[in-house]
C-alpha cells in the first residue's frame, strides 16, 4: 500500500526501534524475528529492510530435502521396521482420572521413534479400533501418498485393515506423528507420538552444546468431556459400519445414503437437496459447547505425574518440546536461562537465550538447558490455565528440573521441605 | 407458625454460616460443582374426535387443545469417592384435562436418588414403574393406548393415566456387561381407588428381566431389546384379592437399517388371581383377570443417520378371564415429521372398542376416536457436564470407567 511505503521513513523505523527496547510486547517480537531468523526479514522485505544483508553462508535451497523424496530404497539400504497398532484403551491422566483414549500400541503418547538422517523407515499400521485412521509424518519430508491424510492422499485405514508406510528420514530434526482423521479428535484423544531424526552429520547442538542426554516432551490438552462425547459417537458409527460389512444390503445403504462423503461439491449440494443435514446445521456429535481442554499434560500425564527433568551441575541437557495439541503453551524455567537452538528440527541460524520460549500447535522447539544452578526448579507453562488439573491448581503442564547432585553443592532439600512445610 | 418456624432455621443458618466463615477463612474444602441436566418434551395437538376417551384419557372435561404429556425434569450427578455415580431427578408432566379430577394438572413423575456403579444400581422415589420400563411404543402420547401397552396399575381409579407408568420404587439393579439387567422392587403403586392391602404402604413387588443390546446396534441387531417380568400386587380381598402379572416384549428389527428401519414391538401380559367379575368402574378394568397384547409396527426413515420422518400403527386387544363378553381392542396410527433438531410435527388417527359389558366401565362409551395433530419438541441441555452415560458404546466395548 502506497501510503503505508510513504510513512515507513527512517524516523519512523528509529522511533519503532525505540518502542522495541521499551516493550514488552516489542522485546517479544525481538526474540521471534531472532528466532525465525530466516523468514521474518522477508515476509517484512517490502516494509521493513534489514539493516545488513543476510550472512553469506545463508542457502535459499536449504528448505529442500536433502534427498529425493520419490525415490525408493535400494538393495542393501537400512530399513527400520515398526509396527504400530492402534486400538482404544484407557488411560490415567493423574490418579482417579481415567479416559477412553485412542492409542499407538497402547501407550499415550505413542513409541517414540528415533532414526537416523537418510535411513528408510517403514511403519506397518495395524487398526484394530473401530474408527477410521491414517498416520501424518509432521515435519517429515516424504512422498504425498505417505503423507497420511484421510481422503486427501490415502483412503483411510479402516477397522482391522493395515497400512504399510515407507519413506526416508528427513530432514533431521525433532518431529512428530499424529492421526490426520478428525485431527481435532483423534490427536487430542491420544494418537501422537515423537519422532526424532538424528542428523547424519555431526550435529551442530552436540557440537556447540556438548550433551549425553536429551529429553522429549510432548504438550498436549485434553477436554475430557469432549474427547468422551466424540469417541462415543466415532465407536458408534465404527460399530455400525463394522456390523454392516457383513451384509451387502447394508453395505449398498452404507455406500451413499449413510455417511456424508461426497466425491464432489455438486454431489454435496444434491444431497442437501435431498435431506442430508451437514454437521455444521445441526450437531450430530453430541456435544453442545466448544472444545474447552480441562487437562494440561507433558506426556500424556499432568502434575505432579509427570516425569522430572534431571541434570547435573556442569551438565548440558536437549530438551525437545513440540506442540502435540491445539493451544500455545509458553514453557518457563525458573532459576536458568537456557538455549534455543531449533525450529521445527532446523537448527536456527544463531541459538537464542530465553526462560520462556512459546511452543505453537504443530512446532517443534529444542532447547539447551545448562546445569549452572543447582537446586530444583519450577518447569512449566506460563499460562497459568494450563497449570491447573480441572481447574484446580497446582497441577496441569508442570515439571521439575532436578539436579542429581543438588546434595553435593550443598542443597539440603529435607529441610527445604521441611521449612516450606 | 409454620412459617415463622422456617423463619428461624433460615436464620439460625445464616448466623451459622456467617460464624464459620469468621473462624475458617480459609475453606477445607474446594466447592464442587455438579453435573445439571435440563430435560423436557413440550407436546401440544388439536384433537378432533367423537367422545374423547381414547387412550389413557378419563372421564372428566375434555379439551381439544391438549397438552398433557409434556414434561419437564431436573437433574443432578456426580462421580462418588469410588467409582460410582450419584444423582438427583426430580421433574413434573402435564396431565389431561380429562385426568384432572383432583385438580392437578401436573404430575410429578420423577423424585429419586439414583447410586450406580458399573455392577450395580439402586434408586429410590418417584420415577417409572419397573414393568413399564420393558417397552415403550411410538404413539403420540406415551399414554395413549395405554390399556395395552403398560402393565395396569390396579390400584388406580383411573382418574390419571399416569398412575399406572409411575410409582414409588425401591429397586435394585444387578446386570452383567450392563446388557442384562435383573431389577428387583418393591413399590407403592398410587392407590387412588383404596384398593391396597397394605399396611406399610408397598402394595408391590416384582422382579424384571431385561436385554439392552449396544446402543450403537440398535438399529441393526434383529432382536435389540426384550425382557420380561413379574408382579405381585397386593390388592384388598374385598376387591378381588391379590392380583398378579407377567408380562413379556420386545422389539424385532423387521428391516434392520440405519437409514430405512422398519420395526415391530410386542407386549403381552396376563394378570391372574383376582376374583373380580364385573366392571362397574375404570378400577375393575384394571385389576380384573385379563390378557392383553399390544403390536406396533414402525418405520423410521433417517437419510443419512439423522431421522427424518417416522410412521407407525400400533394396535391392542384386551380381554377378560372372569367377565363374561369383556374385551376392548384400539389402534392408532402415527406418523411424525421432523422439522428439525428436536422439533417435530406430530399426527394421529386412533380409535378404540369395548364391548358392552367393557363400556360399562366407561359410562357407557363403547367406542372412541380421534384425529389428533401438533408439535412436539424433546429438547435437553447438560451444565457441568462430568458424567457420561454408563451405557455408552466406548463403556460397552472398551471397559467401563464411570466419567
Amino acid at each position: 500500500m502506497p501510503e503505508y511505503k510513504e510513512t515507513n521513513t527512517e524516523s519512523d523505523k528509529l522511533g519503532r526501534r525505540q518502542l522495541l527496547r521499551l516493550g514488552g510486547l516489542g522485546l517479544g517480537a525481538g526474540l521471534l524475528s531472532r528466532a525465525f531468523g530466516q523468514s521474518v526479514p522477508q515476509q517484512q522485505a517490502g516494509v521493513d529492510r534489514p539493516a545488513t544483508p543476510w550472512p553469506a553462508e545463508f542457502d535459499p535451497k536449504g528448505s529442500a530435502p536433502p534427498y529425493p523424496p520419490r525415490e525408493r530404497p535400494k538393495p542393501g539400504d537400512k530399513i527400520h521396521v515398526h509396527d504400530i497398532e492402534v486400538t482404544i484403551g484407557i488411560h490415567e491422566i493423574v490418579p482417579g482420572v481415567q479416559t477412553h483414549m485412542f492409542m499407538f500400541n497402547k501407550s499415550y503418547p505413542g513409541p517414540e521413534i528415533r532414526v537416523k538422517e537418510g535411513d528408510w523407515v517403514q511403519v506397518n499400521l495395524k487398526n484394530t479400533s473401530p474408527e477410521f485412521h491414517t498416520i501424518h509424518w509432521h515435519g517429515i519430508m516424504l512422498p504425498m501418498e505417505m503423507d497420511g491424510v484421510p481422503l486427501g492422499t490415502q483412503w483411510p485405514v479402516g477397522p482391522n485393515q493395515e497400512f504399510r508406510y515407507l519413506w526416508r528420514a528427513q530432514p533431521s530434526g525433532t518431529h512428530f506423528y499424529h492421526c490426520h482423521v478428525m485431527t481435532t479428535l483423534h490427536q487430542q484423544a491420544g494418537l501422537v507420538g515423537s519422532l526424532i531424526v538424528e542428523p547424519s552429520q555431526p550435529d551442530v547442538v552436540q557440537k556447540t552444546f556438548p550433551y549425553k542426554r536429551d529429553y522429549t516432551l510432548i504438550l498436549s490438552e485434553l477436554d475430557t468431556n469432549f474427547v468422551r462425547n466424540m469417541m462415543a459417537e466415532m465407536v458408534e458409527m465404527g460399530t455400525q459400519m463394522e456390523h454392516m460389512n457383513h451384509s451387502p444390503s447394508m453395505m449398498r445403504e452404507m455406500n451413499g445414503r449413510m455417511m456424508g462423503w461426497f466425491k464432489t461439491k455438486e454431489d454435496f449440494v444434491k444431497a442437501v437437496k435431498n435431506g442430508y443435514i451437514p454437521p455444521y446445521l445441526a450437531s450430530r456429535t453430541g456435544t453442545a459447547a466448544p472444545i474447552t481442554p480441562n487437562w494440561f499434560m507433558i506426556n500424556g500425564k499432568s502434575y505432579p505425574m509427570t516425569d522430572p527433568v534431571m541434570i547435573r551441575r556442569g551438565e548440558n541437557i536437549r530438551v525437545r518440546l513440540i506442540g502435540g495439541g491445539v493451544m500455545p503453551h509458553f514453557i518457563h524455567l525458573h532459576g536458568h536461562d537456557f538455549w534455543h537452538v531449533c525450529q521445527d528440527g532446523a537448527p536456527l541460524a544463531s541459538p537464542v537465550r530465553m526462560n520462556t520460549i512459546p511452543i505453537y500447535p504443530g512446532t517443534t522447539s529444542d532447547i539447551v538447558i545448562q546445569g549452572t544452578n543447582p537446586g530444583f526448579w519450577h518447569l512449566h507453562d506460563h499460562s497459568d490455565l494450563a497449570t491447573t488439573n480441572n481447574g484446580q491448581h497446582p497441577g496441569g503442564m508442570m515439571t521439575m528440573l532436578m539436579y542429581e547432585d543438588a546434595r553435593e553443592a550443598g542443597i539440603k532439600w529435607e529441610e527445604v521441605i521441611a521449612i516450606s512445610s | 407458625m409454620k412459617r415463622t418456624f422456617n423463619t428461624i432455621l433460615i436464620a439460625m443458618a445464616a448466623t451459622l454460616a456467617g460464624a464459620q466463615t469468621q473462624q475458617s477463612p480459609v475453606k477445607e474444602e474446594t466447592a464442587f460443582q455438579p453435573q445439571i441436566e435440563i430435560a423436557g418434551s413440550g407436546v401440544a395437538t388439536l384433537d378432533i374426535g367423537r367422545e374423547g376417551l381414547f387412550g389413557g384419557r378419563g372421564l372428566g372435561s375434555r379439551s381439544q387443545i391438549n397438552f398433557s404429556d409434556s414434561s419437564l425434569s431436573f437433574g443432578a450427578a456426580q462421580r462418588l469417592y469410588g467409582k460410582g455415580i450419584g444423582s438427583f431427578t426430580i421433574g413434573g408432566l402435564t396431565t389431561d384435562e380429562s385426568n384432572t379430577g383432583r385438580g392437578k394438572q401436573v404430575f410429578l413423575h420423577q423424585a429419586f436418588l439414583d447410586f450406580q456403579d458399573l455392577r450395580y444400581e439402586a434408586y429410590l422415589g418417584r420415577t417409572n414403574t419397573p414393568s413399564a420400563q420393558l417397552l415403550t411404543f411410538p404413539t403420540l402420547r406415551e399414554d395413549d393406548l395405554v390399556d395395552y401397552t403398560t402393565v395396569a396399575n390396579p390400584f388406580s381409579d383411573g382418574g390419571n393415566a399416569e398412575e399406572h407408568r409411575y410409582s414409588n420404587v425401591a429397586a435394585v439393579a444387578i446386570n452383567s456387561n450392563l446388557k442384562h439387567f435383573v431389577n428387583v422392587h418393591a413399590e407403592h403403586q398410587i392407590d387412588s381407588a383404596g384398593v391396597s392391602d397394605s399396611d406399610s404402604g408397598l402394595n408391590s413387588y416384582g422382579v424384571t428381566y431385561q436385554y439392552l443390546g449396544n446402543p450403537a446396534l440398535t438399529s441393526i441387531e434383529r432382536f435389540p431389546s426384550y425382557g420380561l417380568g413379574f408382579e405381585h400386587r397386593a390388592v384388598k380381598d374385598s376387591a378381588g384379592g391379590a392380583s398378579n402379572v407377567v408380562y413379556a416384549g420386545g422389539v424385532i428389527n423387521l428391516r434392520p437399517s440405519v437409514t430405512n428401519r422398519l420395526d415391530l414391538r410386542i407386549l403381552a401380559q396376563s394378570s391372574f388371581g383376582n376374583d373380580t367379575s364385573a366392571l362397574a368402574t375404570l378400577n375393575d378394568t384394571y385389576r380384573a383377570d385379563h390378557q392383553a397384547v399390544a403390536v406396533s409396527l414402525r418405520n423410521l426413515y433417517s437419510p443419512f443417520g439423522r431421522p427424518s420422518s417416522q410412521w407407525s400403527l400400533t394396535a391392542g386387544y384386551r380381554t377378560y378371564s372372569k367377565v363374561t363378553d369383556a374385551n376392548s381392542y384400539g389402534v392408532a396410527l402415527s406418523f411424525v415429521k421432523s422439522l428439525g433438531q428436536g422439533f417435530d410435527l406430530v399426527s394421529q388417527v386412533g380409535y378404540e372398542r369395548r364391548s358392552d359389558a367393557m363400556a360399562a366401565a366407561f359410562g357407557g362409551h363403547r367406542d372412541a376416536a380421534v384425529f389428533q395433530i401438533g408439535l412436539v419438541f424433546n429438547f435437553g441441555s447438560t451444565f457441568n457436564q462430568s458424567v457420561g452415560p454408563r451405557r455408552s458404546p466406548t463403556n460397552l466395548l472398551h471397559k467401563y470407567i464411570p466419567n
